[in-house]
């Protein structure tokens, strides 16, 4: 048995749920009752018999009736639904937190100004006097991008005949059959 | 004062603004081309570095230039992308007029690859020359032929 609630739990209530529902979610219209233990096992076990008895009609799901109520009632999955889905995103936002390396908080001004941690600034070879540009790339967030400078501040054309450059010959060395290749062969009827 | 490459002269005597087919950006990255044709490109790009001039790219030419490097070498493609984010370079999305102008070169069969079109067309659509390295693109919509300026 598996008690909604239940941390010890959370990761087999999960997988029941899981299973039950990734695929038959848009078919499942079934309640639960309350703080009444549910055995999601046999629920899952079930699952094709819920379906049979949903295509045929007019047929109760014994695992999932309240047989305590002078009437057969159907329990709430939204419930199941909802700590479900808490449990996840919770787990998931605790993932996300420890793999993102953060630094320290950091104000916004008045005026909009924003004081980079060095170490950020430093890890995206950003130095000061650098020109940076500020792009929205969702609620909360924005890119802070460097521009005006090829990299370790050298000019594109310097880097480029530099022996750092990887795309030195990478590309085959005729620029144009490599577009040919891309693009297909040229055809015969053109009216050029 | 030096005499200005005539391929820069061509590009400011049109507004001073560029459009970029593949092939002239690969020859700039790659720096495998003949000598007479990297000075060229490299004219070329000096100014557009110095903020004389204004090099837009299309989309499809951008997506050409990513192929190769994620194919066999996956650091490159943060080469290509810093390139393609540098300040006097610009990055043209697809857009509908683009489309449309695209499909009457394809089906007037003024150009007949898909690929030349969109680029030819997303020049047209923008008012700006197309610098290319492809004879027959060049010819087929007036565009500005790198070998020419050699």
């Amino acid at each position: 048995m598996v008690r909604p609630g239940d941390d010890g739990h959370r990761l087999t209530y999960f997988s029941c749920l899981q299973a039950c529902f990734d695929d038959y979610l848009p078919d499942f219209n079934v309640r639960y009752s309350g703080d009444r233990p549910v055995d999601f096992a046999a629920f899952r076990r079930s699952r094709d018999r819920v379906l049979a008895a949903l295509a045929g009609g007019g047929e109760t799901y014994p695992w999932l009736v309240d047989r305590d109520q002078a009437w057969p009632r159907v329990v709430d999955s939204s419930q199941i639904y909802d700590y479900a889905v808490s449990v996840s995103m919770a787990r998931w936002r605790e993932m996300l937190n420890a793999a993102t390396p953060r630094t320290q908080l950091t104000k916004v001004s008045r005026n909009g100004t924003v004081v980079l941690a060095a170490r950020a600034r430093r890890a995206a070879g950003i130095e000061p006097g650098d020109q940076v540009v500020t792009i929205p790339v969702g609620p909360g967030a924005v890119l802070v991008e460097r521009v005006g400078s090829a990299p370790s501040g050298r000019t594109w054309r310097e880097f480029l005949d530099s022996d750092e450059n990887p795309l030195r010959g990478i590309y085959g060395g005729n620029p144009q059959a490599y577009v040919d290749e891309l693009r297909g062969p040229w055809p015969e009827s053109t009216r050029s | 004062m030096a005499r200005e490459h005539p391929l820069v002269a061509a590009v400011r005597g049109a507004g001073g603004g560029f459009l970029c087919d593949t092939a002239p950006l690969v020859y700039l990255l790659e720096r495998t081309a003949p000598r007479p044709l990297l000075a060229v490109v490299d004219a070329l790009f000096d100014r557009v570095e110095e903020g004389a001039l204004g090099c837009l790219v299309s989309a499809f030419s951008a997506a050409e230039l990513f192929v190769r490097p994620y194919r066999v070498h996956p650091p490159a493609v943060t080469v290509v992308d810093g390139f393609l984010r540098g300040p006097n370079v610009g990055v043209v999305e697809p857009s509908l007029g683009v489309a449309h102008g695209a499909a009457r070169l394809v089906a007037r069969r003024v150009v007949p690859r898909l690929g030349d079109a969109i680029v030819a067309a997303t020049a047209a659509d923008l008012g700006l020359p197309l610098v290319t390295a492809d004879q027959r693109l060049a010819r087929a919509v007036g565009g500005l032929l790198v070998q020419d300026y050699v």
